[in-house]
């Protein structure tokens, strides 16, 4: 029993605490672990957090779960393409991804981390200085790669190419599941 | 009590979530929601995004009784409205406490009741299945 806690729905201080450890997942990235404080009103019967314990308790454990996330997402990056050519690409100061990595990062990092990692296919845009044409490519190259796997979870097999010419952009995609076999081609406005 | 009133009584909520947590608490369910929902996990946080404008188009449900009222001489009402936050329809319910001058938030949910921007959809839907129900 807390005689310094007051219930803020009802104002009585017959309050009781407990402690549950309960876990949560960071958006793309790890599991963590949090340790709430919880109070329950003995005149109302409402619970709540009625000394304000848990912000920050949250704060500090998502802080934790991101840097890992963060460290997990370029270490991904750096198995395929040098982070300095992401940084180039993105118009970001060299070694910010580096400072990020050791954990010195804000919000807006996270959000880009998370951007990057699910369309990662961005940086080439990037690095066309996000022209009509190249985001259109990329975007379609995704679309039909997407399908693609979409497709091979079906048993289906498809090959998909894609050409980019001045006038129109044609998509081939050949889908067969054995023989006989399904074919069609499409073509596309420039930059549609 | 008027709509008019009502929209008084939600501004002055979003005006005290401004405030902070002197002002306003969000209770465990409401916390809970906020976050599986909503993916809020502060109670500040959750302060901050009203206080910010992010209940968008809100619309009053109803009021009832403080069912939980110790004192039920002091009549306390909670107030229901509708939201949205982008394509997500919430429900926010909260209640002024006198005796400890605080706003205390008691749901902050998806809202389980029909999403009036698909109605539009839904009449669209039944003209189609009736359509195909003549061929």
């Amino acid at each position: 029993m807390s005689n310094s806690i007051f219930c803020p729905a009802c104002g009585s201080s017959e309050v009781n605490e407990s402690v549950s450890t309960e876990f949560r997942q960071l958006t793309l990235g790890p599991e963590f672990e949090v340790h709430f404080s919880n109070y329950h009103c003995n005149i109302c019967g409402e619970e709540g957090d009625f000394a304000l314990k848990n912000d920050s308790v949250v704060s500090s454990a998502i802080k934790e779960a991101q840097k890992v996330f963060i460290r997990h997402t370029l270490e991904d990056f750096e198995n395929s393409i040098p982070l300095v050519r992401i940084e180039r690409a993105m118009e970001l100061p060299f070694r910010t991804l580096n400072r990020w990595k050791s954990g010195d990062f804000s919000a807006a990092s996270l959000a880009l981390l998370r951007i990057l990692k699910t369309y990662p296919w961005i940086i080439d845009v990037a690095d066309h200085k996000y022209s009509k044409a190249s985001s259109s490519m990329n975007l379609l190259q995704a679309a039909a790669k997407c399908l693609s796997s979409t497709l091979t979870e079906s048993n289906l097999n498809m090959s998909i190419s894609l050409e980019n010419q001045p006038s129109a952009v044609t998509v081939r995609a050949d889908i067969s599941k054995g023989v006989p076999r399904i074919y069609s081609g499409q073509k596309l406005a420039a930059g549609g | 009590m008027s709509s008019e009133k009502q929209l008084e009584i939600l501004k002055e909520l979003v005006a005290n979530c401004s405030v902070g947590l002197t002002k306003v608490f969000v209770m465990k369910g409401a916390m809970r929601t906020a976050e599986v929902d909503f993916g809020i996990s502060q109670m500040d946080e959750v302060l901050k995004f009203i206080a910010d404008g992010g209940l968008e188009q809100p619309r009053f449900i109803n009021e009832k009784p403080w069912a939980n009222n110790p004192e039920p001489a002091v009549k306390i009402m909670v107030c229901a409205w509708s939201f949205f936050s982008g394509s997500k329809f919430g429900y926010l319910a909260f209640f002024y406490q006198p005796k400890t001058g605080k706003w205390n938030i008691k749901s902050f949910k998806l809202n389980r009741e029909q999403d009036t921007r698909n109605l539009a959809f839904k009449g669209l839907q039944e003209l189609l299945d009736k359509g195909s129900s003549h061929e």
